[in-house]
C-alpha cells in the first residue's frame, strides 16, 4: 500500500514523520508504526531488496518467527548480489533463533556470513556467534603453562624468596639450588585453580 | 504495472489499518 508526499505540496507530512532529507522511504506497519527508514538514492533492483527487508521487518516486529525467516531467507537469496543481502541473512538467522532457542541458528549463519560476505557489517556483527575454533579450547591450558613456567624462571639464584631463607641448601649439581622445588613451596596455577574449585 | 500513489497519507493510513497491511510512504523533493 504506497503513499507518497512531496516537499513543495505535503512539507507538514515531512515534519510530522521527522524527513529531513529526501529521498526518505518508511515502511510502517498496519498501526502506523515506523518499522524500517531508507534515506537517500538506491538503484532499482537494491531498493526493491530494501523494501522487501523492510516488509519481513514487520513480520519479524509481529513476532511471526517462521514467516519472518523465510521472508529473509527470500531476500538472501533472491538479491545475494546486493549490499541488502548480508543483512537478511543476519535476520534469518535471528528469526531461526527466536522460534527455536538454538543457538546452533546463529553460529550456522555467521558461518555463511564469514564465507559469503567477509568484512561485511552484519558479518561482524555475528561474528560474536561463531563457534569457537578447535584450537581455542586449549588456550586456557596454555596460558596456565606458560604463567608456571614465568613463574618458575622468575626467582633469580641471587635473590631466594623469602620463604626459602633457613632452609637447607641443596648442592649447586642439582640445578635448583635457590628454586623452590616444584609443587613443595611454590603452587602451580592449576593446582591453585583445582584449589580454588574445591 | 505503474504504482497507484496515495497523495493522502493520513488516508493511507487508516486504509492500511482497516486492511492490516503494511503502509510505505515515499518523500520526495522531485517534480511528478
Amino acid at each position: 500500500m504506497p503513499a507518497q508526499a512531496n516537499i513543495k505540496e505535503r512539507a507538514s507530512y515531512f515534519h510530522r514523520f521527522d524527513v529531513l532529507w529526501t529521498p526518505t522511504v518508511l515502511i510502517l506497519d498496519a498501526q502506523g508504526k515506523e518499522r524500517t527508514r531508507t534515506e537517500g538514492y538506491l538503484p532499482n533492483f537494491e531498493f526493491g531488496a530494501y523494501l522487501e527487508l523492510g516488509l519481513a521487518r514487520v513480520v519479524f516486529m509481529r513476532k511471526q518467527w517462521s514467516e519472518a525467516e523465510r521472508r529473509y531467507a527470500d531476500v538472501a537469496e533472491r538479491y545475494s548480489n546486493t549490499s541488502a543481502a548480508p543483512q537478511a541473512m543476519y535476520w534469518k538467522g535471528a528469526s531461526r533463533y527466536k522460534a527455536t532457542s538454538d543457538h546452533s541458528a546463529l553460529s550456522q549463519v555467521a558461518s555463511e556470513l564469514e564465507e559469503k560476505y567477509p568484512g561485511d557489517l552484519w558479518t561482524l556483527k555475528a561474528s560474536v556467534w561463531l563457534e569457537p575454533a578447535a584450537g581455542d579450547a586449549n588456550d586456557e591450558k596454555l596460558s596456565e603453562e606458560m604463567i608456571d613456567e614465568t613463574l618458575k624462571q622468575s626467582f633469580p639464584a641471587s635473590d631466594p624468596p623469602s620463604w626459602t631463607l633457613g632452609r637447607e641448601r641443596r648442592t649447586p649439581s642439582s640445578g635448583t639450588e635457590n628454586s623452590p622445588k616444584a609443587g613443595e613451596t611454590q603452587t602451580s596455577t592449576v593446582e591453585r585453580k583445582n584449589k580454588a574449585g574445591t | 504495472m505503474p504504482v497507484q500513489w496515495n497523495k493522502d497519507m493520513d488516508a493511507a493510513l487508516a486504509e492500511a489499518k482497516a486492511h492490516n497491511k503494511p503502509l510505505l510512504l515515499d518523500f520526495s523533493a522531485a517534480p511528478d
